[in-house]
């Protein structure tokens, strides 16, 4: 608190330094006379603005010798008004209904213009709508917001990455994920260690503030994004941060609390105990045998022997009748999870005057998951501020310092994850000893027996989740400085010299450790671990733009751009591991017996010129061309130059008929563009190197790794290096159109696209006999095509009494692999070795890629003579991960100008997962399918594999006369076959829930203290109607890689409550 | 004065803006090496060359052939429903095999041809040739004259499985001859983790695979057990001394493939009680050595029990052993028309290396030989079947692909299929006869594996791999 008061000081000092000569008053109205609240007015060519009151009456100080004053006056939904001001003191302003198309966006270089000049699809995202949906991740906060952009939370987890695609995948090997550009620097979004184990991670957007941002834009095809060239291939989410209003200082006060739940899982059996058949009979297996299996006696028919071990106080169980008469109790291991929450505090200070402008804030974000000990925190402390040196020379200074992090917790295909151990613990085992929750995560006897080893189901086989959230703890602490230093010079009023150099320091400290006695069976490696890392990544952009701006004749202007852009990235991580640690609960590396340490530099560069020049004729006839060279380190020397350019027309039909003043369809706008975005090739792809030697090549256990018996050992890498790469290159076109009808109430706005990437640079899967694995090289085609859809309809319109909004965004895309390398059918992306998500050439990006049932030509399931389905011999794709469609729509309804309630509701159609967890948990007997089905018989639907004729024979799923093995859920292996564990994952789900109240402003007449005071309720996913059998499938094991479709473990997701209050004074 | 600055700022950044810059120094990685000497490949491919012979593939075999049995996960697929698809064995094909060890020496083999360092070049072949005769016993045909050449053909073609087992032979003649030169400057030493650069050691060792690989051949090769007999007598080693040792460490990093299985995968494997049953009811001597019983399951692994020689951390694997080379000679005498008495000598001294490589005394393993080492009264047949369920015994722990290839080109001993082991990759639903092709062949080189499965009847788990037909 002691920094803000500082902060506060410094503030008041600066905005005191605002002094004004002439006072300007007025009244906004809407054509009916009817006041518009908080209207923007400001005074052209400053920063001094304010907005209007209740009554929409404004008051503000022209600046001291600003010459031929123009007022500026601006209403979300109406046409803006330019007034000169005259000598006049009053000034009443009536705004016509307009709506967006005069938006202002910011396109590529964080040049401005405005939504009605262009010839692509960009789109806005309201920053109100970021922050009421009460996110951590502004990431998430997209979600369902803007049409062609999906967004996947990898999972409930604090903190956890958010998986963002604009106009879905079409990269193979090379990112997906789209350029995050904060005030014109773009910033670091890696994803690190996000794996099918270990902990949920962040993608590093989260370090952003959503208080901060002032507006968020879109850049969704090539010709918006060819200016950035290489690195946003994949379209631009571009940030621009608040950098204050002149006038008095504001300051702005808000608090919110959050409550978490868990908000979906695996429905499981109650009935059957641990164990399994031996001999025809169903025997109950305890905890001391290791049994993995819930494939015992019911449990109505056991009951204990009052012999209290380890594992259960009330003893062993036995048949009915040999105990002491006690039933054998029935476990929830769902009472694990806790009501998480969070708390978020910001302040921030803005004002300035006709030379200075400054916006300051501070924020804290602190969550605790729903998982006992999860954590999640978020320091921000952000100084924005412009100088106006000399009057054609202008400063600005940006500093964004962000300090993040929390506890981890082990998740995925781990035998230290969470869902792991609790989906599979039998009912009749007890994981928390008689507590739930937290009180069990804080009972050290509920996970660790009194020698020190582990409490669990399977003796240490996997671990106790009360022992995971304790014992092995996972925390990151990430150090960021994001910042900019720039200046803009006039020499001439129609010539604009910018420059702007940004940095993206930050560092990662990890430290992960498992203690002694961690699950592995309880022997010699359960020794414990440390893992230590260090990454710092420093990035450097610099631009240097030279812009022209000229108004030929009257109804034509030109204006052009020419620049240069520097980008370098290094990222250097040292790590250490430590393994067998001498004291349990000390986690530190010094605490380890032996001890191996690592390096790693990444590092890359790039060179580009670029220019750009915008044409427009008579108000309704727009083009903008552009065109950027880049030359990258990662590339061969003779080819590493790549260009990027585009062309885009927008022509405004209903300004060249004239017919604007129409009241059916003001507006009618048709958009045509095409670009060719370059990219480069993955660092270090050129050569072939040596890596530190391991002999391996099981799939079950670790190799050998070296040193190791006195010597040092390197062996050939087995990727092949490619010194004959050139570019990849992503073209798309576009058609757009934008209708707005009867009085601007309705309106709607359509684009249709298509990309094609060629000669994409791929990690491609060489036959091993080659002495390789892998190469890389230029090779494959995907297209994507699709449609977007943004609409909005006013239908109910009371003035300042009541308001209905409905605004909706859909999205349509679909993407195939038309081709890979020269004879290579498939990439898997992410995933395991079983089960994969891939691109196959013919099958849509991502598909997923296993084992099935063998069919004939007719698709019948082909049984064998015992009645069982048959496995089919070859492994092919089972399922496509990408949606069908799907849509975000929000009803808003606005009452009295001052509560608002606002409903997003979140439709998916189609797309598959693959449950994982699902086949593992019916292999293991703790689903709730196999509680229901395992007594009964079925006759598999398909024919006999040996002369074709219907299957008729009736099987039992689990016979206990053929063991555990002769089961349906595990003669097909553990997790089963890849197509029984396929569901459609099609969704409907109120994500957000809004509803705000605004004090009146009257309230605050005869104070001076507050002018804006709003409280807020947000529930997010309070609905959620799935078919999937699952956690929510709004999920993804792999995190942000390309990967996609999988669940397996994975944490779930949460629904939560949020209440806000904000105070500005 | 305002002026000047400005100028000159916008002068400075216009100049810096353009400057050189050498982009390709930077797509230099820093962290890793382009090249290395001979003395820093050799211990991964000799280690990867051990490690192949006792991951995954030898457990399989110890599966199928009934001495492990799978008690959950994927293991109890394995050996219980016969369900061994395609991606089993992804990782020792790719990364332990062709792109593991047999890449390494490959580029041994091309750098120390360079560097004329022939007995480098005679390691490094021996080192392949095992390897491709293990894996041509596992898939039949595979491809090994068009193998390991990189970027010059990114599609290997299969050679037929006969191809191979020629092939193994020339490769450790060249061997020999290479071995039989004088050293080079900067010979192999201590980086040759198995006979420390003795090359008269190695030349025995490739004999003894010579050996080897001629009885796999035995059914489709009238001369091949002559062959063995004569190798094994005269050429091989003649101790359990002069074996080819490897000794694994006793850390998590450098430990035997079978301790790592038993910790890294505790209780998914045990040892199939039909196998304990039977030493129990011979009273085998070496049953301690193997298992040990928890009151429910025999256990092969314990780290706490020191007995368990073949799955503790440390063990000492041979690539090949001499206890296999006495098996083999025994076989080869009873095939080349020995005398009864001849072969029953030859089987009495088998099993009692047997017996000594386990480290059992001879008071204790006596009545064992007198019992199991007297072939009187038994008919040729029996005799055969005798020496190979012998070698069932013996091999258990050292050499589980040997007694699977045993089983399959001899029937012997005979098992018991699994009641649930029919699918779609092994329909007829016997005990598999071979390994399917690891997946990444279909999806990388399906063209040349079509070809090899038409050659090869379809190349399901139950079709037999020719040279044991």
């Amino acid at each position: 608190m002691k920094q803000l008061s500082l902060i506060f000081a410094m503030v008041l000092l600066v905005g005191s330094m605002a002094f004004a000569q002439r006072t300007v008053t007025g009244t906004v109205t809407d054509s009916d006379g009817e006041p518009l609240i908080s209207a923007n007015v400001v005074i052209k060519g400053t920063t001094t603005g304010t907005l209007t009151d209740f009554n929409g009456k404004y008051s503000i100080e022209v600046p001291d010798g600003t010459e031929n004053p123009v007022l500026v006056v601006s209403y979300i939904g109406f046409e803006s008004q330019e007034l000169d001001l005259g000598a006049s003191n009053v000034m009443n302003v009536v705004l016509l209904e307009g709506v967006t198309l005069n938006e202002a966006v910011v396109t590529a270089l964080g040049l401005e213009s405005n939504r009605r000049e262009l010839g692509y699809s960009v789109q806005n995202v309201d920053p109100n709508d970021v922050l009421s949906s009460g996110e951590t991740n502004f990431v998430d906060a997209l979600n369902s917001k803007v049409a062609g952009v999906t967004v996947v939370s990898s999972a409930g987890s604090p903190g956890a990455s958010s998986n963002i695609r604009v106009r879905g995948s079409i990269s193979v090997n090379g990112s997906n994920s789209p350029l995050f550009v904060v005030d014109g620097v773009p910033i670091d979004n890696d994803e690190r260690g996000n794996a099918v184990d270990g902990v949920d991670l962040s993608n590093r957007a989260i370090d952003i503030n959503p208080n901060d941002i002032e507006s968020i834009t879109v850049l969704k095809g090539a010709a918006a994004t060819a200016l950035y060239g290489v690195r946003a291939a994949s379209g631009a989410v571009i940030v621009t941060t608040k950098s204050g209003t002149s006038g008095k200082p504001k300051v702005n006060v808000s608090f919110s609390y959050g409550l978490d739940e868990v908000n979906k899982l695996p429905e499981r059996q109650s009935a059957y105990a641990q164990g399994r058949p031996s001999g025809g009979e169903l025997i109950w297996r305890g905890p001391n045998t290791f049994e993995g299996f819930s494939w015992g006696p019911a449990i109505s028919t056991l009951e204990y022997d009052g012999v209290p071990t380890v594992w259960d106080p009330n003893g062993s169980l036995v048949p009915a009748g040999q105990g002491n008469g006690q039933p054998a109790n029935i476990y929830d291991p769902y009472d694990f999870w806790v009501t998480g929450s969070s708390y978020d505090a910001n302040i921030s200070v803005e004002g300035g005057n006709d030379r200075v402008n400054y916006y300051i804030s501070g924020g804290r974000r602190s969550s605790d998951g729903i998982v006992p000990n999860s954590t999640f925190q978020r320091n921000s402390l952000r100084v924005n501020t412009n100088a106006k040196i000399w009057d054609d020379f202008t400063v600005g200074l940006s500093a964004n310092y962000v300090n993040s992090g929390g506890n981890r917790i082990q998740r995925g295909s781990n035998l230290q994850g969470v869902m792991l151990g609790l989906m599979r613990t039998t009912p009749t085992f007890d994981n928390g000893l008689g507590l739930t929750g937290n009180d069990a995560a804080n009972n050290l006897a509920s996970y660790q027996n009194e020698d020190g080893s582990q409490r669990s189901y399977r003796d240490g086989i996997y671990d106790n989740p009360y022992w995971t959230v304790n014992k092995n703890p996972f925390k990151d602490v990430v150090n960021r400085l994001i910042g900019h230093a720039s200046f803009r010079y006039e020499p001439l009023d129609w010539l604009t010299i910018n420059y702007k150099l940004g940095t993206d320091f930050y560092s990662d400290r990890r430290n992960f450790a498992q203690d002694i006695n961690r699950g592995v069976g309880g022997n010699l490696w359960n020794a414990g671990s440390v893992d230590q890392s260090l990454g710092t990544n420093r990035d450097m952009n610099s631009d240097f733009i030279v812009t022209v701006d000229r108004q030929i004749s009257d109804d034509f202007s030109v204006t052009a751009s020419v620049g240069q852009n520097f980008f370098d990235s290094r990222f250097v991580e040292q790590s250490s591991s430590g393994t067998t640690l001498a004291i349990s609960d000390f986690y530190h590396i010094s605490n380890a017996s032996n001890v191996t340490s690592d390096e790693e530099v990444l590092r890359k560069r790039i060179h580009a010129v670029y220019a750009t020049v915008d044409l427009a004729y008579a108000d309704y006839i727009f083009l903008n061309l552009t065109g950027r060279n880049d030359w990258s380190s990662s590339l061969p020397k003779e080819n590493n130059a790549f260009q990027s350019y585009s062309a885009s027309l927008g022509f405004t039909l209903t300004e060249a008929l004239g017919v604007s003043q129409n009241k059916y369809v003001p507006y009618a706008k048709l958009r045509a563009s095409y670009g060719k975005v370059g990219n480069d090739a993955p660092i270090y792809a050129t050569t072939n190197y040596f890596n530190a030697a391991i002999s391996d090549g099981d799939g079950f256990i670790s190799g050998v790794e070296f040193p190791a018996f006195g010597v040092n050992a390197f062996e050939p890498s087995t990727i092949l290096g490619n010194a004959n790469l050139v570019p990849e290159s992503t073209t798309t076109w576009e058609l757009g159109a934008e209708l707005r009808f009867h009085k601007n109430r309705a309106g709607i706005d359509v684009t249709y696209f298509n990309s094609t990437s060629k000669d994409q640079v791929i990690q491609v899967q060489l036959p091993a006999t080659t002495g390789f694995t892998d190469i890389i090289q230029n090779a494959g085609q995907i297209t994507s095509k699709g449609w977007e859809i943004s609409a909005d309809v006013n239908p109910v319109r009371i003035k300042n009494k009541f308001r209905w909004d409905i605004e909706g965004n859909f999205t349509k895309i679909t993407n195939t692999v038309d081709s890979l390398a020269s004879g290579i059918e498939q990439i898997a992306l992410a995933g395991f070795t079983s089960t994969s998500s891939r691109v196959v050439v013919g099958q849509p990006y991502g598909a997923i890629f296993g084992s099935g049932f063998q069919r004939n030509e007719n698709g019948d399931i082909l049984i064998d003579a015992n009645g069982w389905p048959l496995q089919d011999p070859n492994t092919g794709v089972y399922g496509d991960p990408n949606p069908d469609w799907t849509m975000g729509i929000r009803n808003t309804f606005t009452l009295f100008n001052n509560i608002r309630i606002s409903a997003l509701l979140d439709f998916r159609q189609g797309g598959d997962m693959w449950c994982g967890t699902c086949g593992v948990i019916d292999y293991f007997g703790t689903s709730a399918i196999t509680g229901e089905l395992r007594e009964q018989s079925v006759v598999w639907p398909g024919v006999s594999a040996a002369d074709g004729t219907p299957n008729t024979i009736s099987v039992p799923y689990a016979d206990p006369a053929a063991g555990v093995g002769g089961s349906y859920w595990v003669r097909y292996g553990f997790g089963g076959i890849t197509e029984m564990s396929i569901y459609d994952t099609s969704w409907i789900r109120l994500r957000e829930l809004t509803v705000s109240y605004t004090l009146p402003d009257n309230i605050f007449k005869n104070s001076n203290t507050f002018s804006n005071v709003s409280l807020t309720f947000t529930g997010r996913n309070l609905w959620l109607n799935t078919d999937y059998p699952g956690i929510d499938p709004e999920t993804n094991l792999t995190g942000a890689s390309n990967g996609f479709g999988l669940d397996y473990f994975n944490m779930p997701n949460a629904k939560s409550y949020v209440f806000t209050l904000n105070a500005s004074f | 004065m305002k002026s000047i600055f400005k100028y000159c700022l916008v002068a400075v950044l216009s100049l810096s803006a353009f400057q050189s810059c050498e982009l390709a120094e930077l797509n230099v990685d820093p962290t890793r090496p382009a090249d290395v000497a001979l003395n820093l490949m050799m211990p991964e491919a000799i280690t990867s060359s051990v490690f192949n012979q006792y991951s995954n593939p030898a457990r399989i075999s110890g599966l199928v052939i009934q001495q492990f049995r799978g008690f959950d996960a994927q293991q109890v697929a394995y050996s219980d429903n016969y369900s061994i698809p395609e991606i089993t064995f992804n990782n020792y094909w790719r990364t332990g095999l062709y792109a593991g060890s047999l890449k390494t020496c490959q580029r041994i083999l091309d750098k120390a041809i360079e560097g004329g360092n022939p007995h480098y070049q005679g390691i490094a072949k021996i080192l392949m040739a095992d390897g491709f005769g293990t894996a041509a016993s596992y898939f039949g045909d595979i491809p090994f004259s068009e193998a390991l050449k990189g970027i010059d053909d990114l599609k290997p073609a299969y050679d037929t499985q006969q191809a191979v087992y020629a092939g193994v032979q020339t490769l450790l003649d060249e061997a020999i001859a290479l071995l039989n030169q004088p050293a080079s400057a900067a010979p192999p030493t201590n980086d040759d983790l198995i006979f420390g650069g003795d090359a008269a050691k190695w030349i025995a060792t490739a004999n003894a695979l010579k050996a080897r690989y001629y009885m796999h051949t035995q059914k489709r090769d009238a001369g091949a057990a002559g062959n063995a007999l004569t190798l094994i007598q005269n050429s091989a080693f003649q101790s359990a001394a002069d074996q080819p040792n490897f000794a694994f460490g006793s850390g998590q990093t450098d430990n035997n493939p079978l301790a790592k299985f038993g910790v890294e995968r505790p209780n998914t494997i045990v040892i199939d009680s039909r196998f304990a049953d039977q030493m129990t009811a011979n009273a085998d001597p070496r049953q301690v050595k193997y298992m040990e019983f928890d009151g429910e399951n025999w256990l092969f692994f314990n780290d706490s029990n020191t007995d368990l020689i073949w799955a503790a951390n440390a063990s000492v694997m041979p690539l090949i052993s001499f206890v296999e080379l006495k098996f083999l000679e025994t076989e080869a005498l009873y095939h080349t028309g020995a005398s009864d008495s001849d072969v029953q000598d030859a089987l009495i001294a088998a099993i009692t290396a047997s017996m000594e490589a386990n480290g059992i005394a001879q008071t204790d393993y006596q009545a064992y030989v007198d019992t199991y080492g007297d072939l009187g009264g038994l008919s040729s047949a029996e005799i055969h079947e005798r020496i190979m369920v012998q070698a069932y015994f013996a091999y258990y722990g050292v050499a589980f692909p040997q007694s699977f290839a045993n089983f399959r080109r001899t029937g012997h001993p005979s098992l018991t299929p699994a009641p649930n082991g029919t699918n779609g990759l092994n329909p007829s639903g016997g005990v598999p006869q071979r390994w399917l092709y690891a997946a990444s062949e279909a999806q990388t080189n399906s063209a040349n594996l079509e070809v090899a499965r038409n050659n090869q009847g379809g190349a399901l788990m139950d079709v037999p791999v020719w040279a044991f037909q």
